[in-house]
């Protein structure tokens, strides 16, 4: 279908067949997959260290091994309620948007993109309510307000991009890293397994999007766009910095600790190395020019 | 002295604005004239939090509840070092 209105490309046509076929093959049952044990042994990583907000810090030369192991723990159900109100929000965005006219060659692959959310929020939630207080509440909002045409799912597409990207990065060290509990391990590679076919389809329609509307945005929205991604990405990270998760580890003025740990070198070297690709693909395909110089 | 809980919030607002403020005042709509963008609520909220020293309910929070610097003291910072 090539109405005027529609978006479609011959290359997203193209990457939605696969990553379609892909999700079909690849079913994966969150019920069955994992073994949720009654209690976990506590004294092992539920978080890599390199990982952890405060790593390279002086407080993090302070902590014993079983005060680093014990944050590890709420560090990983800081970065698990991350990701449900993330992908809560990316279901609701995801399902107003099926079946619509002048994106509908997507809507196949978009019932497996709710699916799998849905799935990722089971175990994401599971893990926090069976062996934590349930998942940290989500302190990020926003506003309606007026869009140009095309400017609303746009952001909506480039919002899910960064999310996912920065996570995975996540997921992808951490599957990998035989110091975590079993759970937490599987946990990571399940979601990364996933979400590289959510990546893969986010960098195709982002662009698709981009290049169909941005050349008749004004230079005000134009503007305006760019800021409000530079915004989320810098929200986005700061949300990894949670002060509730420290108050739980044991760490003593959790707001001091945040602040310390956000204004760090090597904590915001941690970032700037996760935070590359995103930037690149942002400034290659001219969405952000200058991306790399985006307070992180 | 101690900053007032009230000057903290006001000194919160002109950091994190990028707007040019002529006049902000306590009933300054924070959010609808641009003061400051709805992706600082997060910010806005932690920082109520750790003023406040008590932690913010979210769920089923209005946007209207961070309307300005008074609404934002009535709602969450009553009975603190109010001068």
């Amino acid at each position: 279908m090539n109405e005027a209105n529609n978006i479609n490309t011959e290359a997203l046509d193209h990457t939605v067949e696969r990553l379609c076929r892909v999700s079909e093959e690849n079913y994966i049952d969150p019920f069955a997959r994992l073994d949720w044990p009654e209690e976990l042994d506590r004294d092992t990583w539920f978080t890599s260290p390199e990982l952890i907000s405060i790593e390279g810090t002086s407080l993090w030369d302070e902590l014993d091994e079983s005060q680093r192991k014990t944050l590890s723990f709420y560090e990983a159900v800081g970065f698990y309620s991350i990701n449900i109100h993330g992908e809560r929000r990316l279901i609701e965005g995801l399902a107003s948007r099926l079946y619509r006219k002048d994106h509908d060659g997507v809507t196949p692959y978009l019932h497996h993109f709710l699916d799998e959310e849905n799935k990722h929020m089971v175990y994401f939630g599971r893990f926090c309510t069976r062996y934590a207080n349930g998942p940290y509440p989500e302190k990020k909002f926003a506003f309606v307000q007026e869009y140009e045409k095309g400017e609303e799912d746009f952001l909506f597409f480039a919002e899910i991009m960064v999310f996912e990207e920065i996570v995975d990065i996540f997921n992808r060290k951490q599957a990998k890293d035989d110091r975590l509990h079993p759970l937490a391990k599987e946990i990571n590679w399940l979601h990364h397994f996933e979400e590289a076919r959510h990546l893969s389809f986010g960098r195709e329609f982002v662009k698709v999007l981009w290049q169909r509307y941005s050349p008749n945005w004004t230079d005000d929205t134009l503007k305006r766009v760019r800021e409000t991604i530079g915004s989320f990405i810098g929200a986005t990270w700061r949300e990894y910095y949670n002060p509730s998760v420290y108050k739980d580890a044991g760490l003593a003025d959790p707001f001091a600790v945040r602040k310390m740990a956000l204004a760090h070198p090597a904590s915001l070297a941690r970032r700037t190395e996760i935070s590359a690709a995103l930037l690149k693909f942002l400034s290659t395909n001219g969405i952000v020019p200058n991306a790399k110089e985006l307070p992180l | 002295m101690s900053e007032s809980t009230r000057e903290k919030l006001r000194a919160f607002v002109l950091e994190k604005t990028e707007s040019a403020i002529a006049d902000l005042t306590d009933q300054t709509h924070l959010f609808e004239n641009g003061i400051l963008k709805s992706i600082q609520v997060m910010d806005l909220i932690l920082f109520v939090e750790e003023i406040s020293g008590q932690e913010i309910d979210v769920e089923g929070l209005k946007p209207g509840a961070f309307k300005d610097i008074d609404t934002i003291m009535k709602n969450f910072c009553e009975n603190r070092d109010e001068k």
